[in-house]
């Protein structure tokens, strides 16, 4: 039985040991000492290789037990055969949490790699010492200089994610951080021979520096311990879970009808069910999730007020919205009424839900943030969505400053409205307007308000938040 | 722990088999808390002629064997049998046709019930999920199950609101709830049994596979019909 461990020794060590470090520099730039210096990690850098003394200016031990200072983490990248040597010597030295970067292990499914694993988890049974991976990228800390590509963000947030792929991350995280989303710790798990998905979660409820987390699994070894971590973290932080590998067959004998039906997608079904957690099911929509968790403030129920242009971008939102578990109510006599006073009356103007309030060739407009703020207000809405297309008006005259006027607009509206508010900026066809409409994306969400690129992200995103806080009331 | 249950199970393990007998599951489910129907083994045609006497009529016979695991197929079901000479004359047929196409089974003898009042059927198992251990299953019985696949999942342990949403959430909800002139039924007490099987499945590990199949569910109350019991 190994010990309970404060992670934070590995998110936040003082010292970290490379085990495996190159003694070509060239090479070793893009290694982990390359990539530590590079990130701006602050503690004291360990490369450990026999045949040099220097690495990348730093002095290199042949072992981790020739380092004359303690040693908080090491991250161990050479071949899985040396892998145990490497653990004792580690066990030796009093480190506390190793990551195995190197893969050869079970994942190979070859008996080597398998019976490599098997004296692994031999080896830390005996000694006081946790194992992240093997085969795994290990930690991304940006607060601490941590991590394991040197595109991610240099700056922090509140965004925490356990993943059992490293490559998938390698996508998202780029992707989240133009979407304005800052993370504080991502976990690429691997193999999880050791320290698991479930402890991981554990970790993020208690983690004052994480609100939300994100997790991607296949497998979990031990389902029961997932379970409840997830079942208990999402009551007072959202969980966002992207289960792959869904669609492949279940196990089991037909000895009964439960057997024969219990396949993995029906298990996982009843998984979500119970704890509540939000399902996503590929990694672009996980990016969109994590934008509407991070951004969108809490909404208190299904009924959304659209406002857009033209009616068939609004029938068609309306459907989705219907399709997504969202209503699309009418507006009450009142709000209809104000609505009129400001809503020009020439052809495409229309004031039902959604409403069409004619963006023109103005760009968003003082009255736009009116009747907004109108719709908002009406006591049938729970939240509201604008959609706007500036492409359709760059003949117009309208250019760069406008769209960034609009979006200015939009955000200091929607930072003062009495319900929860997304923008969706669609994309023109044009490589620069396009570039406008996605600066003014990123304008809106830095400032803190969900932005989508389409209708039907946003209606799906709001859909599953929706769903959550429905959830969360029914505690 | 339950001393009943675990002689059952102690019982089966001596004897080298898996499967526990109806005459068993029913007992064990009687001890975890539910209701069973009155079944009882008669070994012979006089105590089976008698033990009906004393239920009433109409009876139903089946087939008690370990080795025996579908019965209906195997022609070791007689239902609404409605006076001694029937049970008599169906005890018979089921002994000769057991004999006939399982030359080499156990035969313990004949399980000897009343036939329940009808009501909505129900279905509810248990597996062991690879990941998350014991998993029950709930489903309206017959075609809602075999053809439709209508069921929901709960992986134990169940939170009372994990019960109740098992039930809810089948497509075939709104006939619980009482559909052209058929009764409400009583959901309270099938998500208390649901909890109850909960606490069962995580009590005793030595439990690979359950289902209650079928269970009659009623305005009040509920009445396990058949159930089946597979150890690891």
């Amino acid at each position: 039985m190994v010990q309970e461990l404060d992670l934070n020794v590995a998110f936040d060590p003082q010292s970290i040991a490379v085990v495996g470090a190159s003694s070509d520099d060239n090479a070793e730039k893009k290694g982990w000492v390359g990539r530590l210096q590079e990130f701006g990690f602050k503690g004291k850098i360990y490369p450990i290789n026999p045949k040099a003394p220097v690495i990348l200016g730093l002095k290199a031990y042949p072992s981790v037990k020739a380092v004359p200072d303690p040693i908080d983490y090491a991250i161990v990248s050479i071949r899985s055969s040396f892998v145990p040597g490497v653990l004792r010597d580690c066990i030796a030295k009093g480190i506390k949490v190793v990551h195995i970067f190197s893969a050869g292990f079970a994942e190979t499914g070859m008996e080597e790699g398998k019976k490599l694993q098997e004296e692994v988890i031999s080896i830390i049974k005996e000694g006081k010492i946790r194992i992240i991976g093997p085969n795994c990228m290990g930690i991304y800390n940006p607060k601490t200089g941590l991590t394991f590509n040197t595109r991610f963000s240099r700056e922090s947030g509140n965004v925490g994610i356990v993943s059992q792929t490293g490559a998938g991350m390698m996508e998202l995280v780029p992707h989240a951080n133009a979407r304005g989303v800052r993370f504080s710790k991502v976990i690429s798990y691997g193999n999880a021979l050791d320290i698991s998905a479930a402890e991981f979660v554990e970790y993020f409820a208690k983690d004052p520096e994480t609100k939300y987390i994100f997790c991607y699994v296949e497998g979990v070894n031990d389902g029961i311990r997932f379970f409840k971590a997830v079942r208990n973290c999402n009551k007072t932080k959202p969980v966002i879970i992207l289960k792959g590998g869904l669609t492949e067959g279940g196990s089991g004998a037909v000895s009964s009808h439960t057997a024969s039906l219990a396949g993995s997608e029906l298990v996982w079904k009843a998984f979500f069910n119970q704890t509540g957690a939000i399902q996503v099911d590929t990694l672009t929509e996980a990016v969109e999730q994590i934008v509407a968790v991070e951004k969108l403030r809490e909404i208190k129920g299904r009924r959304i007020g659209i406002v857009a242009r033209g009616g068939g971008v609004g029938v068609v939102a309306t459907d989705t919205c219907e399709r997504a578990g969202l209503k699309v109510p009418a507006l009450t006599k009142e709000t209809r009424a104000e609505l009129a006073k400001i809503t020009p009356a020439d052809a495409g103007s229309s004031i039902r839900n959604p409403v069409e309030i004619g963006l023109g060739r103005f760009g968003v407009s003082e009255y736009y943030a009116t009747g907004l703020r109108l719709v908002a207000d009406d006591p049938n809405i729970d939240v509201v969505m604008a959609v706007i297309n500036p492409h359709v008006y760059t003949q117009e005259g309208i250019g760069a400053k406008e769209i960034d006027q609009s979006a200015q607009v939009l955000i200091d509206t929607a930072k003062t409205l009495s319900k929860p508010m997304v923008v969706v900026v669609t994309l023109g066809d044009d490589i620069d307007v396009i570039g406008m409409e996605l600066a003014a994306q990123e304008k809106i969400l830095n400032a803190g308000v969900p932005a989508f690129a389409t209708v039907e992200a946003a209606i799906l995103a709001i859909s599953k938040m929706a769903k959550y806080w429905e959830f969360r009331r029914s505690l | 722990m339950n001393n009943v249950i675990n002689q059952i199970i102690a019982t089966a393990k001596s004897e080298n088999r898996n499967f526990l007998t109806e005459i068993e599951a029913k007992q064990v489910f009687k001890e975890a808390g539910l209701q069973v129907t009155d079944t009882r083994l008669a070994v012979n045609k006089k105590d089976a002629v008698a033990m009906s006497s004393a239920m009433g009529y109409p009876i139903v016979l089946k087939i008690v064997s370990p080795d025996i695991l579908h019965k209906t197929e195997a022609n070791g079901v007689k239902l609404n049998l409605k006076n001694a000479d029937e049970v008599g004359k169906a005890f018979d047929e089921i002994m000769a046709s057991a004999k006939e196409k399982f030359p080499n089974a156990n035969i313990h003898g004949v399980a000897v019930q009343k036939m329940a009042a009808p009501g909505l059927e129900i279905i509810i198992g248990m597996t062991l999920d690879a990941q998350f251990g014991p998993v029950l299953m709930f489903g309206l019985g017959g075609i809602f199950v075999e053809v439709m696949k209508d069921v929901s999942f709960g992986i134990t342990p169940l939170a009372k609101r994990d019960a109740a949403d098992m039930i809810r959430n089948i497509k075939g909800y709104p006939l619980l709830n009482g559909f052209r002139g058929t009764p409400k039924i009583d959901v309270a007490n099938l998500e208390s049994w649901l909890l109850k099987l909960s606490d069962f499945a995580q009590s005793y590990p030595e439990i690979k596979e359950f289902d209650l199949n079928p269970v009659f569910a009623y305005a009040q109350g509920a009445m396990v019909v058949d159930a089946r019991i597979i150890l690891k």
